[in-house]
């Protein structure tokens, strides 16, 4: 790792930290830059745009972490697209409600994260919908799927309604994973996955 | 905001002061379509309609909040309005969700202070309807939705009125996601679009 993305690495991580601890209102540069053990004017040179390019560069790289442990998580593509999406599920589901950080933020400082939803938001589901064209084009090369899928379509479909239901569940149980299983096959991936 | 009702709130009584309060309402809605509701102030909005700050404050108590609150009402009243007398029109399931989705969807994507609280400030209706916030939307909206589905729930499901409300909350979070971030796939103004979606996607639910 060069110096740049270490510094920057540390830099991310005390963001993170002083949101953990402090919360998201209370951020400043100053704050993270001492924990980091650099100075304003440094942090300044690799994070021109100031506090608000911390919080999203921080964001993000969360969102990546959290994609990943999510993917580690849950079975394959491989192992059949409707177990893998409900692994999806499960595991989003689950990691969403043990982030502690994520938690306090929504339930002491909800409109202060209003700006940063609308970056997350379409990085969570393009990366998503992303993912979900492979793993559908993989088990469309399996024959899991019905004839003439627009695999384009149905991730973009799936990767909406996943984020839907793992965001705030209704009235589906999603620590169960038999209910996740039933939640995909008859309403995200419905019409897509043949019966067998 | 408050609780979402599928009904609106009443106006002042009186001819001349439910004028007013139309004439405010409108000018209220104008202003949001122009800047969204964050820029948009109690001066805006009395320039817009021509009265007093006294008169817009005798008719909404609260000013600015309880004014925004009674415009939202109206609208998503408005909204139901319209889409009950569409669904009306149709027995069979696919023309129901069809018509129920694209007017849906149109009325949400054509809405000229609703587009402009997404391009100004989109954080503000995500957060209004991310994680527990979407929970009592979802009950309303799928409450509306649940009677109109259950004729066409398939006959040997062993709890039809629950798989009506659960579909129901599909097709709402369905509409959502689409009126607050557009898809390349499913085109509102195309019929054709819509009833390939509603074919491939949303129908095997229906029937599942």
């Amino acid at each position: 790792m060069t110096r740049r993305t270490a510094l920057s690495a540390r830099v991310l991580d005390a963001t993170f930290a002083e949101v953990a601890e402090h919360g998201l209102a209370a951020l400043t540069v100053e704050a993270v830059a001492v924990r980091a053990g650099s100075s304003r004017a440094t942090l300044y040179r690799h994070f021109p745009g100031g506090r608000d390019e911390l919080v999203a560069r921080t964001i993000e790289r969360e969102v990546e972490q959290f994609f990943a442990a999510v993917l580690a998580d849950a079975p394959p593509p491989e192992a059949g697209l409707l177990d893998h999406v409900a692994g999806l599920v499960v595991a989003a589901h689950r990691l969403l409600e043990e982030h502690a950080v994520l938690q306090r933020l929504l339930a002491d400082e909800a409109d202060a994260i209003v700006p940063s939803l609308s970056t997350i938001q379409p990085l969570v589901a393009s990366g998503l919908t992303a993912h979900l064209v492979r793993a559908l084009d993989d088990a469309a090369t399996r024959g899991e799927l019905v004839d003439d899928v627009d695999t384009a379509m149905a991730a973009d479909h799936a990767s909406r309604l996943l984020l839907s239901y793992v965001g705030s569940a209704g009235r589906w149980d999603l620590t169960d994973p038999d209910a996740a299983r039933r939640l995909v096959r008859d309403r995200l991936l419905a019409g897509v996955v043949a019966n067998r | 905001m408050g609780a979402i009702s599928t009904t609106d709130a009443p106006p002042l009584s009186g001819p001349v002061a439910a004028a007013t309060d139309e004439r405010i309402r409108t000018a209220a809605l104008a202003c949001i379509a122009r800047t969204g509701i964050t820029r948009t102030t109690v001066d805006d909005v009395v320039r817009e309609a021509g009265v007093s700050r006294a008169t817009l404050y005798r008719a909404f108590p609260g000013g600015k909040e309880v004014l925004v609150e009674a415009v939202l009402g109206r609208e998503v009243h408005r909204f139901f309005v319209e889409l009950a007398g569409e669904l009306a029109r149709h027995q069979d399931a696919e023309g129901l969700l069809v018509a129920g989705i694209g007017r849906a969807l149109r009325f949400l994507t054509e809405h000229p202070a609703l587009r402009a609280v997404l391009d100004h400030e989109p954080g503000l209706l995500l957060s209004r309807v991310a994680f527990h916030r979407l929970g009592p939307i979802l009950d309303a909206a799928a409450a509306f939705a649940a009677p109109h589905l259950r004729p066409h729930v398939r006959p040997d499901h062993p709890a039809p009125d629950d798989a009506a409300t659960e579909v129901a909350e599909l097709l709402v979070r369905v509409v959502l996601t689409h009126a607050l971030e557009p898809s390349p796939h499913v085109d509102p103004t195309d019929d054709d679009s819509i009833a390939r979606f509603v074919r491939r996607h949303l129908l095997p639910a229906l029937t599942a």
